[in-house]
């Protein structure tokens, strides 16, 4: 079922959405070559403690799960997707590119965005490979409108990424998010436009295109929560929460684009 | 955090709460177009021919039958051998502890089954209570 937010829920989802972007603005600051994703990790905690959050992701565990996740924050390098775990050994070179992911459950609602960092100078490749991603979320955003659907969503940044040489990973998607960190429904990263659930007023989306340059498989890491390219090839992935409005889409948490 | 687009994982044990086979114990062998489960009893449905269910329609448990999902990981076919050997046990189980419920079984673990890795795996009641 989908839940209409009201106003009065839409303030509190404001309120986890901006210390999401916060943190994500704050970490933008700390990723650098010699910082490891364990440090990030601290950063982030530190900042949910101090405005009585909780992590979203910490302790989470879906039904597709063996066992609970143990960060944070999810911050997956280079071939890493999404969902990699924050790790002391993990430390970042020069060129890489890091996705952090951050969820903060506040006064009852889930804030969720994500940003994929360069570290340091970073080659030709992953750099458009980290506009394109970017400009495919704002496209995706801008389909994100009243009497749409999530196939508009999808379809925004499937044509795109695809128009751009580089895959998408269709077997994760975006969701609904509120009092739970996944609700209905599902956001693809493909689709047809006026397929699938029509958007309405009040209801909040976490739209994340996740996109690598190689192949579109993935595969999952022995861990059992980061999912890598199959290949092996780079990717990348953004996000933002946003709430269906009678005219724009309002973005709940509004991180600073690079 | 990304969703992924299917919430079962290959090797877990669902039973059915809708249709005419409610309550019935499968383990799940794949997914088939539409967004349906491919489930297996090692009996009327195998890995060759499975049933193929609405997985709203099926109620997912926390164990798995290891075996099954270690052939998913590594992109080998399940053998129906183990998935019969998987069901016999429980079956056994049943009988030897005069349990009705399937889940009660499986939560007290199978002695001697050292291939069905009982792992709890839903616990969905972190989700919207975070903290």
């Amino acid at each position: 079922m989908i839940h209409l937010k009201t106003k009065e829920e839409l303030v509190l989802m404001r309120n986890a959405g901006k210390v999401v972007a916060d943190i994500l603005d704050a970490l933008r600051e700390t990723v650098r070559p010699g910082v490891s994703t364990g440090e990030l990790d601290r950063v982030a905690e530190r900042y949910i403690a101090g405005c009585g959050g909780t992590a979203s992701f910490k302790g989470y565990r879906p039904s597709h799960a063996s066992h609970p996740f143990p960060g944070t924050i999810c911050a997956s390098v280079n071939q890493e997707v999404v969902h990699g775990i924050p790790s002391d050994a993990r430390i970042l070179e020069e060129g890489d590119i890091v996705s952090v992911d951050v969820g903060v459950y506040l006064k009852g609602y889930h804030g969720d965005a994500a940003c994929t960092y360069p570290v340091g100078a970073v080659n030709s490749l992953r750099k458009k490979l980290l506009d394109v991603t970017e400009k495919s979320l704002g496209l995706a955003i801008s389909a994100a409108v009243k009497g749409n659907t999530v196939g508009n969503i999808g379809y925004a940044v499937e044509s795109y990424v695809l128009s751009q040489g580089f895959g998408i990973v269709r077997d994760y998607t975006g969701h609904g998010v509120g009092r739970k960190l996944h609700e209905a429904p599902q956001v693809p990263n493909f689709g047809k436009p006026g397929r699938g659930v029509t958007l309405q007023h009040g209801m909040t989306l976490a739209i994340e295109p996740m996109v690598m340059t190689g192949k579109e498989e993935i595969k999952l890491g022995s861990d059992e929560w980061v999912v890598v390219t199959a290949d092996a090839s780079d990717a990348a992935h953004f996000e933002r929460s946003i709430v269906i409005t009678d005219e724009e889409p309002e973005i709940l948490t509004p991180w600073v684009s690079r | 955090m990304g969703k992924p687009l299917n919430e079962y994982r290959v090797g877990q044990v669902v039973i059915s709460k809708r249709g005419k086979d409610a309550g019935h114990t499968y383990v799940i062998v794949g997914f088939l177009g539409g967004g349906r489960l491919a489930l297996a009893d090692a009996k009327k449905f195998n890995v060759d021919r499975p049933k193929a269910k609405n997985p709203k329609h099926v109620r997912g448990t926390p164990h798995v039958a290891a075996k099954a999902a270690e052939c998913a990981a590594s992109q080998k076919n399940i053998d129906h051998g183990e998935l019969c050997r998987f069901f016999a046990l429980l079956k056994e189980a049943l009988n030897v502890r005069e349990a009705l419920n399937v889940e009660d079984v499986l939560n007290d673990g199978l002695d001697k089954m050292d291939w069905l890795n009982k792992k709890a795996l839903p616990d969905e009641s972190r989700d919207g209570e975070a903290g």
